[in-house]
C-alpha cells in the first residue's frame, strides 16, 4: 500500500516535469517565427492512472509587419508547401524566404517553396498577391509579369500533423490530406509571430509548482510512515 | 506439559495494527486527490468511515465521490467545455459501455467525430456519438456551444448556424439530464483544496503514531508476559 502512494506521486511528479518540458519550450520558442504554443495535457483514464497527450494549439499567431518583400505571412489557416531536398513536401507558416543559387525562392531552411517559383537575375520588384500570385517587374518602365503561384493548402485537422523541425510539418493519417486552401490570404511584408501566450505559460508555472511541491510533501510524509511501520520494535 | 490457550484474534494488538492499516488507506484517498489536483473535471474522494471500522480495517473506509464542483477557469479554446451544474459528460468506450466524465476537454478528428483527450467519442443526448457533418475551419468563429449543450457550426455557403447535436449530459445515475449550463471556453479545476487535504492529513499522521505506540506498548507486554511466565525458577 505504501509502495502504491509512492509510485503515484513519483509518476505524478513525472508527469508534472512533462508539463514543465512544454512550458520551457514555448518560452524558448516565443520569438520564433509562425511557432505554434505546445501544451501536456493530463487526464484520468478509466482505470484511475494518469494520461497525458501532447496537444498543439493550431491558431494562428499575430501578423507582424517587417516591410521585407521576401517576407510573406499566411492570414488564415493555410499553410505553406515545400518541396525538401529529397523531394517530398512539407508544410510551413514560417514564410521568412530567401532565394538560391539558381533563383529559385526558398525557406530559411533552403528548401523550395511550392514546385519551384524562379526568379530571373534581372529583375528589380518582387510582388507577391494575397491570392499566391507572384509577380515581378524587370525595369521601372515595364508592367508586371506572372512567374507562378504559391497555393496554400489546410488540413481537415492541423493538430496531427507531425513537427520534423525548422518550423516544418508533414501530413500524417490522423490529420488528413492536404486540400486546396482559397480562404487564407498571403500577406507581403509581414511575419506570423508565435502564438505564445506569456501570461498564460506564468500561471501554468505556478499551479504546477505548488502541484509539485504537493507531491514531493507526499513523498516525504509517506517515507516517514513507512518507516515507523519497519520499525514496529522500539 | 500441555499449554492450553490460543491467540485471541480481535484483541488490542490485531486492533492497533487494523488501525495503521486504515490510516494508510485513508491516505491513500489523500494522495490521490493531491496528485489529480490539476486534472480538469476531477471530483476528489472524501473518505468515510463506517461503524465497526475498527473490525473491519481498510474495509471500512469507503471513497465517497464529493460532487461539489469545482472552480471554472476560462481557457480561451474553442472545443474546452465546463459543467457550471452537477452532471457528466458521456464516453464511449471500445467495449461499448459508457462512462462518465466532467472533462470536457474535446478535439475534432480529421473525420469531424468529437473526442475526448484520450480519443474516446463524446455521446449526444441521442446517444449517438457527435459527429460534425460540416468540417468547419476556424473553431473559434464557426464553433458554437450553448448552454443547453447544443453545438452549432456555422456555414459559410448558407450564412447561418447549423445544428451538429446537443451534447449527452448524464447525472450521478447514468440517465440523462436536460437541466444543465454547458460554458463554453472554460474548463473546470479539480475540486481539490491543497490546504484541506494536508490538513486532513495532520491528524492521520498522529493517528498512526499513537496506534503504533499501542502495539509496540502491548507487544512489549505480550513478550514480558511470555518471558515471565516461562520461568521456571
Amino acid at each position: 500500500m505504501f509502495d502504491e502512494i509512492m509510485r503515484l506521486a513519483t509518476r505524478n511528479a513525472g508527469m508534472q516535469m512533462g508539463t514543465l518540458d512544454s512550458i520551457a519550450v514555448n518560452i524558448a520558442n516565443m520569438n520564433t517565427t509562425g511557432y505554434k504554443t505546445k501544451r501536456f495535457e493530463q487526464y484520468l483514464n478509466n482505470d484511475g492512472e494518469l494520461g497525458g497527450v501532447n496537444r498543439v494549439d493550431m491558431s494562428p499567431g499575430p501578423l507582424r509587419i517587417t516591410r521585407n518583400e521576401f517576407d510573406i505571412g499566411v492570414k488564415g489557416f493555410g499553410y505553406i508547401p515545400v518541396t525538401q531536398p529529397d523531394g517530398t513536401v512539407a508544410y510551413t507558416r514560417d514564410g521568412s524566404l530567401t532565394v538560391n543559387s539558381q533563383g529559385y525562392l526558398i525557406t530559411n531552411n533552403g528548401d523550395i517553396v511550392g514546385n519551384g517559383i524562379q526568379l530571373p537575375l534581372d529583375y528589380e520588384t518582387l510582388q507577391i498577391h494575397e491570392d499566391g500570385r507572384v509577380l515581378i517587374k524587370r525595369s521601372e518602365k515595364s508592367d508586371f509579369q506572372e512567374i507562378g503561384r504559391l497555393k496554400l493548402v489546410r488540413f481537415a485537422n492541423p493538430e496531427k500533423l507531425s513537427s520534423i523541425g525548422y518550423n516544418k510539418l508533414v501530413a500524417t493519417a490522423g490529420s488528413g490530406e492536404a486540400v486546396e486552401d482559397p480562404d487564407s490570404i498571403l500577406k507581403q511584408g509581414m511575419l506570423e509571430s508565435a502564438n505564445v501566450n506569456v501570461h498564460e505559460q506564468v500561471e501554468q508555472i505556478l499551479r504546477l509548482n505548488a502541484s509539485l511541491i504537493s507531491n514531493l510533501r507526499i513523498i516525504k510524509f509517506v517515507d516517514d510512515l513507512y518507516r515507523q511501520s519497519s520499525n514496529l520494535r522500539q | 506439559m500441555v499449554l492450553r490457550g490460543y491467540i485471541y484474534d480481535n484483541d488490542g494488538m490485531t486492533i492497533s495494527m487494523k488501525g495503521m492499516h486504515t490510516d494508510v488507506s485513508i491516505l491513500n484517498m489523500h494522495t490521490d486527490n493531491i496528485a489529480n489536483f490539476g486534472i480538469p473535471g476531477y471530483q476528489r474522494r472524501k473518505p468515510v468511515i463506517t461503524t465497526f471500522a475498527e473490525y473491519l480495517g481498510p474495509d471500512g473506509v469507503d471513497p465517497v465521490v464529493d460532487t461539489t464542483i469545482g472552480r471554472l477557469r476560462r481557457s480561451g479554446r474553442p472545443l474546452d467545455v465546463a459543467l457550471s451544474t452537477k452532471g457528466y459528460f458521456q464516453r464511449l468506450m471500445p467495449d461499448g459501455h459508457i462512462e462518465l466524465t466532467r472533462d470536457g476537454r474535446f478535439e475534432l478528428d480529421k473525420n469531424g467525430a468529437l473526442r475526448s483527450l484520450d480519443g474516446k467519442p463524446i455521446l449526444s443526448s441521442s446517444g449517438t456519438p457527435v459527429q460534425f457533418t460540416v468540417m468547419p475551419t476556424n473553431l473559434e468563429k464557426e464553433v458554437k456551444i450553448s448552454p443547453n449543450g447544443e453545438i452549432q457550426v456555422f456555414i459559410q455557403q448558407t450564412g447561418k448556424m447549423t445544428s451538429m447535436g446537443k451534447l449527452g449530459i448524464a447525472n450521478e445515475q447514468g440517465t440523462p439530464t436536460s437541466d444543465v449550463n454547458v460554458a463554453q471556453y472554460y474548463v473546470e479545476d479539480a475540486n481539490v483544496m491543497l490546504q484541506d487535504e494536508y490538513a486532513a492529513m495532520m491528524p492521520l499522521r498522529r493517528e498512526f503514531e499513537s496506534n503504533r505506540q499501542l502495539f509496540i506498548m502491548q507487544n512489549d507486554n505480550l513478550s514480558r508476559a511470555i518471558q515471565e511466565l516461562g520461568r521456571t525458577q
